[in-house]
């Protein structure tokens, strides 16, 4: 492998998530690039349930990526990464009772893998919990594995399709100055998917049909849905239970125009009871109060 | 919006309900000879293998119940190959008849870090030792004879004391769960290596001191 780099494509104004793509592909094509099939990469979270020593309970991601079929990357945000054979799938399944899966929180990323010279270039669009959330593109330079002697290269070749949403030099390759990018497997690609699926997470795209809980102070009333106008930064996560996250939006609610402009909405998991829900909401009344 | 639903899929990939399938006993060191010459002669014509593995048991302790097990194993003679993770399930209760020992396996292969990596969810290092000796195959039967040395300083493999003046020898197969067969096999296979060699069922829960 050589050196990747995986950025997020802001969706165009106007346009939805697959328009954006198809532009993406029409640029790509254009350039002179050849469609080499499709491409996937997809991640689960883990959960430990064993409260060892008082520590916060850490996340652990189990990803694969189509480029290594056989393999699964197994990371800790920061911490310690494992690239194992895809048993490792078992073993977890095994190891359920001290990691719960968060099933509400699998990311895929799905899209077309193109190849123009040295460069391959991979189109996706990330998925969670059936919603498009964004648009990921992964750029590789298969002939050189230091990233320090191709990054303005890739700059340019990005720069050519992508106009001013170029990225910036990838944060794994900043944290190691001099050192080798590792050809023998793909963990830095990964950290990066990782990086991209969980900025991705926590944001909402606007224009997407929600369903939400509307909330007043000790009482959510579920069942309605509206359309989001404008997504603000969520709240932090609860650390007690981090598939959790309260967010504040501007929205109309079930097509009223006239409805409250302003609402306190907090996104649900697929597989949270109402009663959780409920729970939750009267944690949140502190927050309503500020409004 | 229009992009496919996630995908709800069970585990597409690896091998899910392995068993292996178990036979041991121990040999003296001053019969070793014999056992390796009749068991050149019994397997599979290959070049005689040699091996010398390092284990370390691994334990993660939840709030309820027994300790999870997992076994980390790398080859010290060949350091840069990969590591081995084994999960070994209880051994199962069922036939009494069955000849051979049988519980659940998951074999994985893994990357260099998998010390730090087992560290970081939780798993704490329990004992570790060395093993090293000879590999045998018949068909899908595998035949391990091999000393075990206790690791005197904690991951200093060099300076290693033999724990007894025998070797253990393992006749082990693995298979699809069911496939019963196997152990008659393994049966007919270990009767061969009499009187040299018992090979029998032992389980290990009621070894437990």
């Amino acid at each position: 492998m050589g050196v990747t780099c995986v950025c997020q494509v802001p969706v165009a104004e106007g346009k939805s998530v697959q328009q954006t793509v198809d532009i993406l592909h029409k640029k790509l094509e254009q350039l002179g690039a050849l469609k080499q099939g499709s491409f996937w990469v997809d991640c689960e979270t883990y959960q430990s349930t064993g409260n060892a020593g008082g520590q916060p309970s850490k996340l652990l991601y189990v990803m694969h990526n189509s480029e290594v079929p056989l393999s699964c990357m197994a990371l800790f945000e920061g911490g310690p990464c494992l690239t194992a054979d895809t048993n490792f799938d078992v073993l977890m399944v095994k190891l359920k009772s001290h990691f719960q899966n968060a099933k509400g929180h699998k990311v895929e990323c799905r899209g077309s893998r193109y190849r123009y010279c040295d460069f391959l270039i991979k189109v996706g669009t990330v998925t969670m919990s059936s919603s498009a959330r964004g648009i990921s593109v992964e750029v590789e330079y298969c002939p050189c594995v230091v990233p320090g002697d191709c990054w303005n290269l890739m700059r340019e070749f990005i720069q050519s399709f992508l106009g001013s949403n170029v990225p910036e030099l990838p944060t794994v390759f900043a944290a190691k100055p001099e050192g080798l990018f590792a050809p023998a497997d793909c963990v830095d690609t990964m950290t990066q998917y990782l990086e991209l699926f969980n900025k991705l997470r926590k944001s909402q795209i606007p224009g997407s049909n929600i369903n939400f809980s509307y909330l007043t102070p000790n009482r959510a009333t579920g069942g309605l849905s509206g359309r989001l106008v404008e997504a603000t930064v969520p709240f932090a996560r609860s650390k007690k239970n981090p598939s959790f996250g309260l967010l504040f939006h501007v929205a109309t609610v079930g097509g009223r125009k006239d409805g409250p402009s302003c609402c306190l909405l907090f996104s649900r998991g697929a597989n949270e009871s109402p009663a959780a829900a409920q729970s939750r909401s009267n944690e949140s009344s502190g927050v309503w109060a500020r409004f | 919006m229009e992009a496919p639903p996630v995908t709800v899929m069970p585990i597409t990939s690896g091998t899910i309900n392995m068993m292996e399938y178990l036979l041991q006993g121990s040999v003296l060191d001053l019969a070793l000879e014999s056992l390796l010459h009749r068991l050149r002669g019994l397997c599979d014509n290959m070049e005689p293998e040699t091996f010398t593995d390092h284990e370390l048991v691994y334990l993660l302790k939840g709030q309820q119940g027994n300790p999870f097990i997992l076994r980390a194993r790398r080859s010290l003679s060949h350091p840069t190959a990969p590591w081995h993770l084994r999960y070994l399930g209880q051994p199962e209760v069922g036939d009494k008849s069955r000849h051979a020992l049988v519980r659940n396996c998951v074999d994985v292969a893994a990357s260099h870090s998998l010390p730090d990596f087992l560290n970081e969810m939780g798993f704490r290092m329990d004992h570790e030792f060395v093993t090293s000796g000879h590999i045998f195959r018949k068909g899908a039967m595998k035949v391990v004879v091999c000393s075990v040395s206790r690791v005197l300083v904690p991951g200093n493999t060099e300076n290693t004391e033999r724990m007894s003046l025998s070797h253990l020898v393992e006749l082990s197969v693995l298979a699809p769960a069911g496939q019963d067969t196997m152990s008659e096999d393994m049966r007919s296979f270990a009767e061969q290596l009499k009187p040299l060699i018992h090979l029998e069922k032992i389980d290990p829960s009621k070894q437990r001191h």
